[in-house]
């Protein structure tokens, strides 16, 4: 099959509008292009050197704001229960959110917070396109999209729908909504197919679309999901659950203009997220050590051999995500530079530019939007250099984005760890962490008895990550999720009555499966499930920021080890079921494998996958185990306190042996409680310090050696490097340098 | 007291609270005050070296802190190095990876990894990755810790622009304040010597 064009490709003219909606004289691409100008003259959103309305009454300007904030926030806890898919009512993996007539956020309900980033690409997309005209917008229209290029939605998965509000004539503003959806058609059955070869097997994509009126959606798009989805019952009802929402929001503003005004409104609106822009600024004056990070994550992406029709795509990868922050405390900004990140290639773990909006902010957010009303404003004292060709910014839109989130979560929280590496080294201990947030997705399809299937996206552990280690504290478990700061795991029996078939038999905190370190970060979960004869089989993938087979990230503020990889360990023709009548289950992967031992568990075949991968099939009897989501150490495990090794023990977060084996600490049970030997403690840990010593030598030694090691590199790694040097100057005159290539002893590395 | 010095003062933490910060010593309710402040903490820097000049192996003055247990240190002008805060031992001029004066210990195999992941099924792939761990030549101390395809330059985390924040942020130069001297890598050059 002949590969896609890898031509950079025009960019869109905008097409001339003469509508009436926008205010004053103004079309709506006039407002747009007045934004810009006056942002970009006065440094100021709009041009707003004077928050006028928040000086003069800053008691009624909070109310105005948390009136906006409002009427998002109750569209989300109480649309989510129009939703079926458990990540909608669960986990409340959406966002509602209240944008100016250009698209930019005021104001967001909790939830998927960063797409807040990515929404003014979509409205921006509408406006150029002169839909202002064609097809116009009118109260009660409903618009949706999801195709990457065009509306900013990182992928498929993640759905957006917008409903104008509109006063007096005017476009005031928009009702925004975003899900990520349970399905989303690909050529392999996912919501983040980690396999897709380009934009066409992507599945179900559509640029910005009204596909409603008058509140009500057509019919014609609950067709093209039934037709083009695998699960389309959840993701009409996901649609159904955002225009809701969407109206309740567009009722609220009504209210909220007739109380405060047209024209208080319309200001407020604009002063709100240039409060934003300058609290941003102030946090990043405020907290921050000036100077350049580059910290970085690899991520391996196996394809060979999948794709013999796509030769093109026909390959592995291991992805180099590599920011470079240039913090500038002075002026409260922050720059980054992503001239080493890998090129854009054939598979899905790349994307667009709404990607990088919604991802980015993200670890904004968490790293020093500390205090601030998320929304535009904070954008703006972020800005990045993204080269054409690589991967989240590619020459043209014939290149897959099904799965840019397991990248980019990495990619970003490599930004992030510079930001928390600069707020340690300026004193705020309270705020540093190390960053390093992982996530595990499981997806697919269930083929039923009568052949019928369905698709899922299944989501324990995408709402459930360990949270970071910092230089006094301990990460904790099943805490917390960057992109969704209110989530859940969801309950057990909610995916179970969804996902028939697919059965739990334990899903536990996991012993030991975290970065050491004198702190280490939370531990992460493991979840085994079963496969009953309800079903014929089930076709499963795992993907994830965490399944890249290395580690999350390759380094830490901290110090410690990184996080290791997510896991899925599968076996077949198992006696499960057998021993599932009798009543027995085992507990976790300790239990698992001691059955194993014991030939209580017998199976007849195993695979593990650190990587992600795209499709097992498995039949009745077989069962998956994983494991993810766990974070990194922060500092020297031989530190390690008793306090914090005792609470280990006790919650059963460590074993008595590792806890020898990582920290030279020497324990025993007495009555129950946890001991310590102090002073077979203090002998061992004098012993592993000798030979830590001892095992290391000098870098230079190591060094040279290494260097003359480059000609016998693993070929995957080879094969990155030449990618990384033909594709990024920097990265090869980096390479160079630092192996002294093409000094007069040294080759160019290329033999 | 004014109002605008009734809030400064409820928006200041102590030299001792943060010290107990540094130590480990608050308790969740007395960090998450700390959160839950509307501003930062003004001087929080100066007292943060107060509490790390007390706290570190060697008398110079710090300069910034580079990571949990290394620092730069201004002996005199002219010299600003790394230093471990353990034990004093000088890595040389900050503007040179600090790595690449320590010792390095490197772990390739399953086995070796599993000694650190406890479930060889989470490991890193041992043909490809190389695990490098950092430690201090004389303490033994582990200051960092690398998982990297094997080949890949050690990492240079983080360099900071120390002028400009003592210049225009403290709004107090140190006495040999040189920008464009001072903030740059200078790791190759020194790579380059040993090559030949």
């Amino acid at each position: 099959m002949s590969k896609p064009t890898e031509e950079a490709q025009e960019p869109t003219q905008v097409k001339a509008s003469t509508g009436t909606l926008g205010w004053g004289d103004q079309t709506l691409q006039d407002m747009l292009q007045r934004r810009d100008k006056l942002t970009e003259d006065h440094e100021h959103y709009y041009g707003l050197e004077e928050l006028q309305l928040a000086n003069e009454d800053p008691i009624q300007y909070d109310r105005a704001y948390t009136a906006i904030h409002d009427a998002a926030r109750s569209a989300r806890q109480t649309a989510r229960n129009v939703a079926a898919s458990p990540g909608a009512r669960e986990l409340g993996e959406l966002l509602f959110g209240v944008l100016t007539p250009e698209g930019d956020t005021v104001a967001v309900s909790r939830g998927l917070i960063g797409h807040q980033g990515a929404f003014p690409i979509s409205i921006q997309h509408m406006i150029e396109n002169g839909y202002e005209d064609n097809p116009g917008f009118e109260e009660g229209d409903i618009f949706t999209a999801f195709d990457p290029p065009t509306t900013g939605t990182p992928h498929a998965g993640d759905t957006y729908t917008f409903c104008p509000i509109i006063y007096e004539g005017e476009l005031v503003g928009w009702a925004a909504a975003c899900n990520h959806i349970m399905e989303t058609g690909p050529a392999v059955a996912a919501a983040w197919p980690p396999w897709s070869p380009n934009t066409y097997t992507d599945g179900f994509l559509l640029p910005p679309t009204q596909v409603g009126e008058d509140w009500e959606d057509w019919e014609w798009f609950y067709e093209a999901y039934r037709r083009r989805t695998r699960a389309p019952v959840f993701n009409i009802l996901d649609q159904k659950m955002r225009v809701s929402g969407n109206k309740m929001i567009n009722d609220r503003i009504i209210d909220i203009i007739e109380e405060f005004g047209l024209e208080y409104y319309k200001r407020v609106i604009r002063e709100i997220i240039d409060d934003s822009a300058r609290a941003m600024k102030r946090n990043i004056q405020d907290y921050t050590f000036p100077g350049k990070s580059n910290y970085v994550a690899f991520q391996s992406l196996y394809q060979e051999g999948l794709a013999p029709l796509f030769e093109y795509a026909d390959r592995d990868w291991i992805f180099h995500l590599a920011p470079e922050d240039h913090i500038d405390t002075v002026e409260g900004e922050i720059h980054i530079d992503f001239k080493e990140l890998s090129p854009a290639d054939w598979h899905a773990s790349g994307g667009y530019e709404g990607h990088v909006e919604c991802n980015l902010w993200l670890n904004v957010m968490d790293t020093v939007g500390m205090g601030l009303r998320p929304n535009r404003g904070f954008n703006m004292q972020i800005d990045y250099d993204l080269p054409k060709g690589s991967m989240y910014n590619p020459k043209n839109d014939e290149y897959s984005a099904g799965n840019p989130w397991a990248a980019g979560v990495p990619l970003f929280n490599a930004f992030g760890a510079g930001v928390e590496h600069s707020k340690f080294a300026r004193g705020y201990l309270e705020e540093a962490w190390n960053e390093d947030v992982g996530w595990t997705g499981f997806q697919g399809e269930i083929v039923r008895k009568d052949g019928s299937r369905e698709g899922f996206s299944e989501m324990d552990l995408l709402g459930a990550s360990s949270t970071p280690a910092s230089n006094h504290r301990d990460g904790e478990p099943v805490s917390t999720a960057w992109w969704n700061p209110e989530s859940d795991t969801g309950s057990a029996e909610e995916w179970e009555y969804v996902l028939p078939g697919l059965y739990y038999f334990s899903r536990t905190v996991m012993p030991n499966y975290f970065g050491p370190g004198k702190h280490h970060g939370g531990n992460g979960i493991q979840i085994g499930y079963f496969i009953t004869d309800d079903i014929k089989e089930a076709v499963l993938g795992k993907v994830g920021g965490q399944s890249s087979e290395f580690t999350t990230m390759a380094s830490l503020p901290g110090g410690g080890y990184p996080a290791p990889t997510a896991t899925l360990f599968v076996f077949r023709d198992t006696n499960i079921l057998e021993l599932l009548d009798d009543e027995q289950m085992p507990g976790g992967l300790d239990e698992l494998k001691e059955w194993i031992d014991d030939e209580k568990l017998t199976f007849e075949s195993e695979e593990i996958y650190k990587e992600q991968v795209a499709a097992v099939t498995l039949k009745p009897g077989d069962l998956y185990f994983w494991t993810g989501n766990c974070s990194g150490g922060w500092g020297d495990p031989l530190e390690r306190e008793w306090e914090d090794i005792e609470h280990d023990l006790r919650h059963e977060f460590v074993t008595p042996e590792a806890v020898q084996r990582l920290h030279g600490v020497v324990v025993e049970r007495e009555d129950g409680e946890w001991q310590m030997d102090e002073e077979a403690t203090e002998e061992k840990r004098t012993e592993m310090l000798e030979q830590r010593s001892e095992d290391a030598i000098e870098f230079k030694d190591w060094w040279q050696d290494s260097r003359e090691d480059l000609d016998d590199l693993p070929p995957l790694v080879e094969q990155t490097y030449d990618d990384l040097r033909e594709f990024s100057e920097d990265f090869d005159e980096r390479f160079s340098a630092y192996w002294a290539l093409n000094t007069e002893t040294g080759g160019d590395g290329d033999e | 007291m004014s109002d605008a010095a009734q809030e400064q003062s409820e928006q200041e933490v102590s030299v001792e609270i943060v010290r107990r910060l540094e130590e480990g010593d608050l308790t969740w309710d007395e960090e998450f005050d700390l959160l839950d402040k509307e501003k930062a903490d003004p001087n929080r820097f100066g007292k943060y070296v107060e509490v790390l000049e007390n706290k570190v192996e060697f008398d110079d003055d710090i300069l910034v802190r580079l990571n949990q247990y290394l620092y730069v240190a201004h002996p005199e002008d002219g010299e600003r190095v790394v230093k471990c805060g353990k034990c004093g031992h000088d890595f040389g001029d900050y503007r040179v990876n600090w790595k690449i004066k320590a010792k390095v210990n490197s772990r390739n195999t399953t086995e070796e990894f599993s000694e650190i992941y406890t479930y060889e099924e989470v490991t890193p792939p041992a043909d490809k990755a190389e695990m490098r761990e950092y430690v201090c030549p004389d303490c033994a101390t582990l200051l960092s810790v690398e998982v990297v395809p094997e080949g890949y330059p050690p990492i240079f985390e983080f360099l900071p622009d120390i002028d400009t924040f003592y210049e225009d942020v403290l709004e107090e130069p140190l006495p040999d304040a040189d920008v464009e001297e001072w903030y740059q890598d200078r790791t190759p050059e020194v790579l380059a010597e040993w090559s030949d």
